[in-house]
């Protein structure tokens, strides 16, 4: 047996995987052309050429490298097979068998294109690592073959997993399942629905235009069974597929499946929802106040509101030439129209001047800068007196209106309330102290909803007036201060946002309620005023708690604070901070949780290091 | 049962010295600035927004955390010399490598369980759904696993912590650079390397709530893979 080493093979390995390099490049990044014929060819012989030259140097081993040399040519081997079967599915396959193998079994090219990637692998891997456990062992007089099995099986071994681990991703991205536990909730009945279905008095009737097993005809059945417990005996949901009774779908005015459709009487108030899961997220996160709004319109009478108009009042008309445009209040009449409110507008021209007219439900005076006429005043006066409801929205810069206030007990100061504690910062100005904010609400039904959600609908007050209630009041009447300011909130007399010795700090009524008897026979007279008309406003009334106030406000008036409550919604809602709590978690984020850590630490290592053995006193130091 | 006395072991090397609670520490303070400066700051964002991007950095300071703790696990036996004497006891290599990895997935599962509080946070002022939450930490804790096993392999190769760090962020880097490669190159390699991709093919689903198995699959074999690849590598000490 000869001991003499027969040099290093890993020069073949070399040519040999430059081969299968040039191949990759011909075929997968030039592609086309010469280069690719040349390239492919080159490796191909550099492939070809390093087997037969490891088979030749096979013959000639010495025993003890004769099963190393013969691994090492069957991975070759195996290295050929995979660019065999490369050829096969590629353009050289097309040629031989005149088309392309995709076309003639597609089974088999799909098979082919996938195990070639396999067996190079296969050859490659355990190649690197046999070479490297080859290259330790260069100068060795026997070559332990154990060794260089060892490495063999490891890239073997290696080589199986990546496989294993790509066939299982494939078959995991087919068969992939998702859940998506993002924010979406379909809506459920809020209290307010509730208590509207309760209070009906006639059958209501619900059809639900869905194909059997749609996802959204799911979540929107599931609602109304929850919504139908309320009033089983007047409340009849039924579930239909447009498709299959075409008929009673047109009768209802619908063509197409994904529509909700609420009737009563001759009134169809019709909800399209969708088909489609995705689409219909905010429909069905909405639903509750889609649901109310159409309810209201079917189940309830229409309600009549005028808005004052002629005396610089907030509206959704054009400025006045010459004036300071002040937002409309475009917003707050789309609220309440979605609220089944029909909403006017009240002149001299349509008799503000005489009398209030008979089918007022409520009249709205919001923000008006000039005077009332003498006899606009009487004519709100008398409303008022026959049981009528007056919402009054005021402003520092507009009339007091004392000869409308006076006889509720109140008294509008025109002074501009500040606060430099608590405040919404829009301008980062000294004036943003104006910018009155609170979540102190009273238990009155005109702001049911807001004390139901407590903290979390503050209103905004922007650039409220100060508002006073007299003493004694007069005969009967019954106040009720629904909104407060924040106890830190002064009456900025001078109008430099600054607390100044004169000026104190007190929970300054925003929102004042009234409630006067009226003749006998007659509705009790009801009013809200509100110490600011900006509250109102486009763009502030699109906040939650000022929409609430809004609604529940119009409720009250007419008579259906019954109705009031929160309305269900799942929608994302905008996070928004105070510079105060901006620093309170800034310092919780970056300091607080971290240095709790580093707490927890030194208490641990410390305490640890109480507990080590104690090294022991020298017996000589014992008494 | 060997790999988990390993694991209690190593766990406690971790947390018998104040530097680990340093490094959660250090970690967690930069995660809560980024947290305040691009999750919170600016304009206000919906809390599925916020949210999303709180996993969004936190997964950057995951694979960071990932690397710190594993240079350790193998580079430091080799670099102090007492890999030797892993060698000699009764203990299989895989025992070693996977009881290990698992001190260094406990002690990465502390710091990810340490950053709970954000979320929790935003609950203050948004709605926060906790399906989604568990998504987002089912994610991290999925992608922290996938890197600390490649941090593992990375440390198995190194001969010192340092080398260690270098070895693992490459290979990392490399894993979430996939996707360019997928960019650029033709199918089906362009769906290979996509699918290969550390971070940005398997990790937004998670971040904004959305648990595909799919995704799960591919952090696990992620793992399975690197770990054992790191089984070898010690392996190799008899045929190198």
């Amino acid at each position: 047996m000869s001991t003499r080493p027969v040099g290093s093979g890993l020069p073949m390995t070399l040519a040999y995987v430059a081969g299968l390099l040039a191949i990759f490049i011909g075929e997968r990044i030039l592609g086309v052309g010469t280069g690719r014929n040349v390239l492919t060819g080159l490796g191909v012989v550099l492939a070809v050429g390093a087997t037969v030259w490891r088979f030749t140097r096979l013959r000639s081993a010495a025993a003890d490298r004769r099963a190393v040399e013969s691994w090492v040519l069957g991975l070759y081997g195996v290295g050929l097979v995979a660019l065999l079967l490369y050829f096969l599915q590629s353009d050289v396959g097309t040629a031989l068998f005149s088309g392309p193998l995709s076309q003639k079994t597609p089974k088999l090219a799909v098979v082919l294109a996938a195990l070639f990637p396999a067996l190079l692998l296969c050859t490659l891997l355990p190649l690197a690592l046999v070479e490297t456990a080859s290259a330790a062992m260069a100068r060795a007089p026997v070559l332990e073959t154990g060794r260089a099995r060892s490495a063999l099986y490891s890239g073997l071994g290696l080589a199986f997993v990546v496989i294993f681990s790509f066939a299982t991703m494939y078959v995991a991205t087919q068969a992939d399942v998702t859940w998506d536990l993002s924010y979406f909730r379909t809506a459920k009945p809020g209290e307010s629905t509730r208590k509207v279905i309760r209070g009906l008095n006639e059958p209501l009737q619900v059809t639900l235009f869905f194909p059997p097993a749609n996802e959204v005809g799911e979540a929107v059945a599931q609602y109304f069974r929850d919504l139908s417990t309320e009033s089983p005996q007047f409340l009849n949901v039924e579930r239909l597929d447009q498709a299959v009774e075409p008929a009673r779908a047109r009768a209802l005015g619908v063509f197409n499946n994904g529509t909700v459709v609420l009737a009563r009487g001759d009134r169809k108030e019709p909800l399209t929802v969708g088909l489609e899961i995705d689409r219909a997220r905010g429909q069905l996160q909405r639903l509750d106040q889609e649901v109310q709004r159409r309810l209201l319109a079917v189940a309830r009478p229409r309600r009549v509101v005028y808005f004052t108009a002629g005396h610089g009042e907030r509206a959704e008309s054009r400025p006045v030439p010459g004036e300071a445009p002040r937002p409309s209040i475009g917003q707050l009449k789309d609220l309440l129209r979605a609220q089944n409110v029909d909403v006017r507008s009240l002149g001299v021209s349509e008799g503000l001047g005489s009398e209030i007219p008979k089918d007022a439900a409520a009249v709205a005076v919001v923000g008006p800068t000039r005077e009332f006429l003498p006899e606009e005043l009487t004519a709100l006066n008398e409303y008022a007196n026959r049981g009528g409801r007056l919402w009054l929205a005021l402003e520092p810069d507009g009339p007091d209106f004392h000869q409308l206030l006076d006889p509720l007990g109140l008294k509008y100061l025109k002074t501009p309330l500040a606060n430099d504690q608590v405040y919404f910062r829009t301008t980062r100005q000294q004036s943003d102290r104006g910018n009155l904010g609170t979540a102190s609400f009273s238990s009155h039904p005109s702001v049911t909803s807001l004390s139901a959600l407590a903290g979390q609908a503050p209103v905004a007050f922007p650039g409220a007036g100060a508002m006073e209630q007299m003493q004694p009041l007069p005969n009967g009447v019954m106040q009720d201060i629904s909104v407060r300011a924040h106890a830190a909130t002064y009456a900025d007399a001078n109008g430099n946002f600054t607390q100044d010795a004169s000026e104190t700090r007190r929970a300054w009524p925003l929102v004042v309620a009234v409630e006067k008897p009226s003749p006998a026979g007659k509705e009790p007279t009801r009013a809200v005023v509100m110490a600011d008309a900006d509250a109102l406003g486009d763009g502030v009334i699109t906040n939650l708690g000022n929409a609430y106030l809004a609604v529940d406000t119009v409720r009250w008036l007419t008579g259906e604070e019954a109705i009031s409550g929160a309305v269900s919604t799942e929608e994302d809602v905008p996070i928004q901070h105070t510079r105060e709590q901006d620093v309170a978690w800034f310092y919780a984020t970056v300091f607080l949780g971290p240095a709790l850590v580093l707490a927890v630490g030194f208490v641990k290592t410390r305490r640890r290091g109480r507990r080590a053995p104690r090294v022991a006193v020298a017996a000589g130091g014992e008494r | 049962m060997k790999a988990l006395l390993i694991a209690r072991r190593e766990l406690a090397g971790y947390l018998r010295t104040l530097s680990g609670y340093v490094v959660i520490a250090v970690i967690l303070a930069l995660n809560g600035l980024f947290f305040n400066a691009y999750a919170l700051g600016g304009a206000s964002k919906r809390s599925a927004e916020v949210l999303s991007q709180f996993f969004y950095y936190s997964s950057g300071f995951t694979i960071v955390a990932s690397v710190f703790i594993s240079m350790r696990l193998l580079a430091e036996e080799r670099q102090t010399g007492t890999l030797p004497l892993l060698y000699s006891s009764p203990l299989r290599d895989r025992d070693i490598v996977l009881g290990k990895y698992l001190a260094g997935l406990t002690f990465l599962g502390l710091y990810v369980l340490c950053t709970l509080y954000m979320p929790l946070l935003v609950m203050v002022h948004g709605k926060v759904s906790f399906g989604h939450v568990a998504a987002g930490y089912l994610g991290l804790l999925l992608l922290g696993s996938a890197s600390l096993a490649v941090g593992t392999f990375g440390s198995a190769l190194a001969r010192n912590q340092l080398l260690a760090a270098i070895t693992s962020a490459v290979l990392l880097v490399a894993l979430i650079l996939c996707w360019l490669l997928a960019r650029i190159t033709e199918q089906p390699l362009a769906d290979v390397f996509s699918a290969m991709s550390l971070w940005n093919q398997h990790f937004p689903p998670f971040q904004s709530g959305l648990v595909h198995v799919r995704d799960i699959v591919y952090y696990l074999v992620v793992t399975y893979v690197a770990l054992f690849a790191a089984t070898r590598v010690l392996e190799a000490r008899r045929w190198r």
